[in-house]
């Protein structure tokens, strides 16, 4: 995939990842503030914002969970390093599946209330998943621009 | 199918917390599944139909969600933007801004809250919560679908 693509992806991860901070961003672009609610209300469709969950920031809360911003975090990272060395090898769906376990038994173990919830792991299980998924995204994204350059 | 169930769990307040950023994503690589089981072929999904069944499974997702939010809406003449005003407004409050900037902004979301109370039905609520449900719900399913192919494609069956 040519740079301008990976950095058209980039930019989007980015800005899917700044606007879940759109409450501290205000702070410093007060006029931003008209379009907090919309923003709540968008980004409530992907995750529950659970108060208790979620990261304060300078003036404002973010608008996702910690687990939920460790994965937009997880593709963030990666997107960016695919910036200057394009990815070329891929991973096994296994490698989805081990990645994906902390952040599945850190669920499990918090819901049944094993050991008691704490940001830190949930941001941490959540960047590894959403490291990992990056590379399964970016590929279904090459396989369809090949198909399409082959028609 | 799945575009409908998925725009009905997005409104189930139970089910929308369970469910997370999933519902969307697992819509699409569900309609995957089932189109694989309507018509059986050792062909390996492409990802231009990938492409396809997520982002219909994502429109259809933002469509019956837009729309039972906004029946709900005016049935109950009540949703999360009304409930939360309160919260909305002291955190509006607590900002350093100038008095006049917070006031503007109060009174455009108190103009939406009292539409919805007294008709249930807001323009510009409408408006937002369909523009943020095309481009979510839309988003999610492909990336889902994307991926989804993916795994289908990897079975042995297939």
């Amino acid at each position: 995939m040519s740079l301008k693509y990976r950095i058209l992806i980039f930019v989007l991860i980015l800005a899917w990842f700044a606007g879940i901070f759109i409450e501290s961003i205000t702070c410093f672009i007060p006029d931003l503030m008209i379009t907090i609610p919309i923003f709540i209300k968008g980004y409530s469709l992907t995750c529950h914002q659970n108060p208790q969950k979620i990261f304060q920031i300078y003036c404002g809360d973010s608008l996702l969970c910690a687990r939920c911003i460790g994965i937009y975090f997880g593709l963030l990272i990666i997107s960016f390093n695919n910036l200057f060395s394009a990815i070329k090898k891929f991973p096994t769906l296994k490698v989805l599946l081990y990645f994906s376990l902390p952040m599945l038994l850190d669920v499990f173990f918090t819901t049944i209330r094993i050991y008691k919830y704490s940001k830190i792991s949930a941001f941490s299980s959540g960047l590894l998943f959403g490291s990992v998924l990056f590379f399964y995204f970016y590929k279904g994204l090459i396989t369809l621009q090949n198909e399409l350059r082959e028609k | 199918m799945c575009g409908f169930g998925a725009g009905v769990l997005q409104i189930v307040p139970i089910a929308k917390s369970f469910g997370c950023c999933l519902i969307i994503p697992f819509a699409a690589f569900f309609s995957l599944v089932l189109d694989k089981k309507a018509n059986p072929t050792i062909e390996k999904i492409s990802s231009k139909k990938a492409l396809m069944f997520g982002l219909i499974t994502g429109l259809y997702a933002a469509f019956f969600g837009s729309t039972f939010d906004i029946v709900i809406t005016f049935i109950t003449k009540s949703n999360d933007l009304v409930e939360s005003f309160p919260q909305f407004q002291q955190m509006i409050n607590n900002f350093p801004f100038s008095d006049e900037l917070k006031n503007e902004v109060l009174r455009l979301f108190q103009n939406v809250r009292n539409d919805i109370l007294n008709y249930g039905f807001s323009f510009i609520y409408a408006f937002s919560i369909i523009m943020n449900n095309l481009i979510v719900n839309s988003i999610f399913g492909i990336a889902g679908a994307l991926i989804g192919a993916q795994i289908i494609n990897r079975r042995p069956e297939s």
